[in-house]
């Protein structure tokens, strides 16, 4: 399978494969995967829990290796993780000890991004503004509420102004209200500083109301099933969720997902 | 624990303080009452049972005549620099064992034999060695905090989320700035812990070593009571150790409020 590679193509998966060795045996959960992002693309990964999309994920964060196949980015093989990739977290990851603009600045006092005093004080002015913290800069984590926590998250990654971002299920831990107010600010940040990015989600509707493109990914081991251009224009308001073109994509999808998640209960039926 | 912001912790603290100092104080009023009763009905032998009053002229008198004040401080110093050299050597070595995995294994069954031998127990051995000075009396101290420090100062960093880690790495940071930042403020709760449970230890150790070898100190006043059958006096070593104890330990509660205000607690 060939994938569409697109002229300003940043980051290549080609032909990566991976395999777990565990006490049970050895389990394959990326088969031949091979896709790429380009400048500006927000792609989301949707299949079934356990499907290896993390795994994808961590190889473009740089935290797994792939044991056949290359991830590059720009061109280079991926080695390592680095500030360049922003990775945001299901489970935020704010440190608790670190005021909400302690957290913030955090990667811009590390060596490889250190800024001076005078920067960082703007950049922690800017994205508490952008992410709604304003009157939180010097609250701890714990007076904060999950939305919150997962925003300041974001804003943690942002600071280090990285052009790729590699979001975990960003959202999956939060009510619905919140999830929502966060996908309109993180439309509303993209349509301010284009990032690419890298999204899995279990959910449909947040897939289509965010992406630039969509792949499908099959129950483990990962290959992709499917891969939808999404072409409703940036940037996108939430009135558009209640648009017929938005309804049939998503019956589509979800018919799709669902057909998945069926497979990988059987597949696990038949580890058992 | 995700709730919405809260109330200003620092007012909450104010007031959880005044109230903490209130039932303690009434505790006490209450132990010291059934005392005074136990002694008013003669229940006990008075001979054996002191009456608070009774201590309480004692205490005044050994520490305007007895110097009663350099036991204390004497014990108390020695304690202090059983903890303070004890956990020198233990953050350390926890931070290391927590860290590396391979040495863990390695050394793990070393550490669990010495924890496992109580300091009171190599007492004897010490007194061998060095004599019945400072040194001995110091050196069982060290072992105690040591041992008691370590185990919790690695188990600590053993639990250290890894998403932590993750975060720093994904933004950038080299090991040392991981360490920096990351590993030493998340295992600062778990330092200050082995230090409480050092101070606790090392006075149990440190009393046990000034009964069998010591010309002053606490542990010495309660021996000296005993030899010359001097209950009031005994009660007043006693009353003493338990005091000095509780002051170091609210130090230490105090040292960790306020360092960890960040942390989140019921």
């Amino acid at each position: 399978m060939s994938a569409p590679t697109s002229p300003v193509a940043r980051v290549n998966f080609d032909r990566v494969s991976k395999t777990y060795k565990g006490a049970q045996g050895d389990v394959k959960v990326v088969s031949d995967v091979s896709f790429s992002l380009g400048e500006g693309d927000f792609v989301s990964l949707i299949g079934p829990s356990g499907c290896g999309k993390t795994t994808m994920l961590q190889m473009l964060a740089g935290f797994v290796a792939p044991d056949t196949g290359s991830v590059t980015l720009d061109g280079k093989p991926v080695t390592g993780p680095g500030s360049d990739r922003g990775v945001i977290f299901q489970e935020y990851g704010v440190y608790p000890w670190l005021t909400v603009e302690k957290n913030i600045e955090f990667g811009v006092r590390l060596a490889s991004n250190a800024k001076p005093a005078q920067e960082r004080k703007q950049i922690v002015e800017h994205y508490v503004k952008l992410m709604h913290l304003n009157g939180f800069e010097k609250a701890y984590p714990k007076h904060l509420s999950g939305g919150m926590r997962q925003r300041l998250a974001l804003a943690r990654a942002y600071a280090v102004n990285p052009n790729i971002l590699l979001m975990d299920e960003p959202f999956g831990a939060l009510d619905a209200q919140t999830r929502l107010a966060l996908q309109l600010q993180l439309m509303e940040v993209l349509t301010e500083e284009r990032k690419t990015v890298l999204l899995i989600t279990h959910s449909v509707e947040e897939a289509i109301f965010l992406s630039t493109r969509i792949l499908i990914i099959s129950a483990r081991p990962s290959r992709i099933l499917r891969t939808i251009d999404v072409d409703f224009p940036y940037p996108r308001t939430p009135d558009l969720t209640a648009t017929p073109q938005f309804q049939r994509l998503r019956l589509e999808l979800e018919e799709i997902s669902m057909q998945q998640y069926a497979e990988q209960q059987k597949l696990a039926a038949n580890a058992r | 624990m995700q709730g919405k912001a809260r109330g200003t912790p620092r007012s909450q603290g104010g007031a959880v303080a005044i109230m903490g100092l209130l039932y303690g104080t009434v505790s006490f009023a209450v132990i010291i009452g059934i005392w005074a009763l136990l002694w008013w009905s003669a229940f006990v032998d008075r001979g054996l049972l002191p009456s608070p009053a009774e201590v309480l002229r004692q205490f005044t008198k050994m520490m305007t005549e007895k110097q009663l004040w350099l036991d204390i401080l004497l014990s108390s110093r020695r304690v202090l620099l059983g903890v303070v050299c004890g956990l020198a050597i233990a953050i350390p070595v926890g931070f290391v064992l927590g860290w590396y995995r391979g040495i863990r294994a390695f050394v793990d069954p070393v550490i669990n034999f010495f924890r496992a031998l109580p300091p009171i127990a190599l007492i004897p051995l010490v007194i061998v060695y060095f004599g019945i000075g400072e040194p001995a009396r110091v050196s069982v101290l060290i072992y105690a905090a040591f041992f008691s420090g370590v185990i919790v100062i690695y188990e600590g960093i053993k639990l250290i989320p890894p998403i932590y880690i993750r975060v720093a790495k994904a933004l950038g940071a080299t090991d040392f700035e991981i360490f920096k930042r990351v590993v030493i403020p998340a295992a600062l709760p778990h330092v200050l812990t082995a230090f409480r449970i050092a101070v606790g230890v090392c006075w149990t150790t440190l009393v046990a070593a000034e009964l069998v070898a010591a010309e002053r100190g606490l542990g010495a006043v309660i021996v000296s009571g005993q030899n010359y059958f001097q209950v009031p006096t005994i009660f007043v070593g006693i009353i003493m150790i338990g005091t000095v104890a509780l002051v170091m330990d609210k130090v230490l509660r105090l040292a960790t409020a306020r360092l960890l205000a960040w942390q989140e607690t019921f």
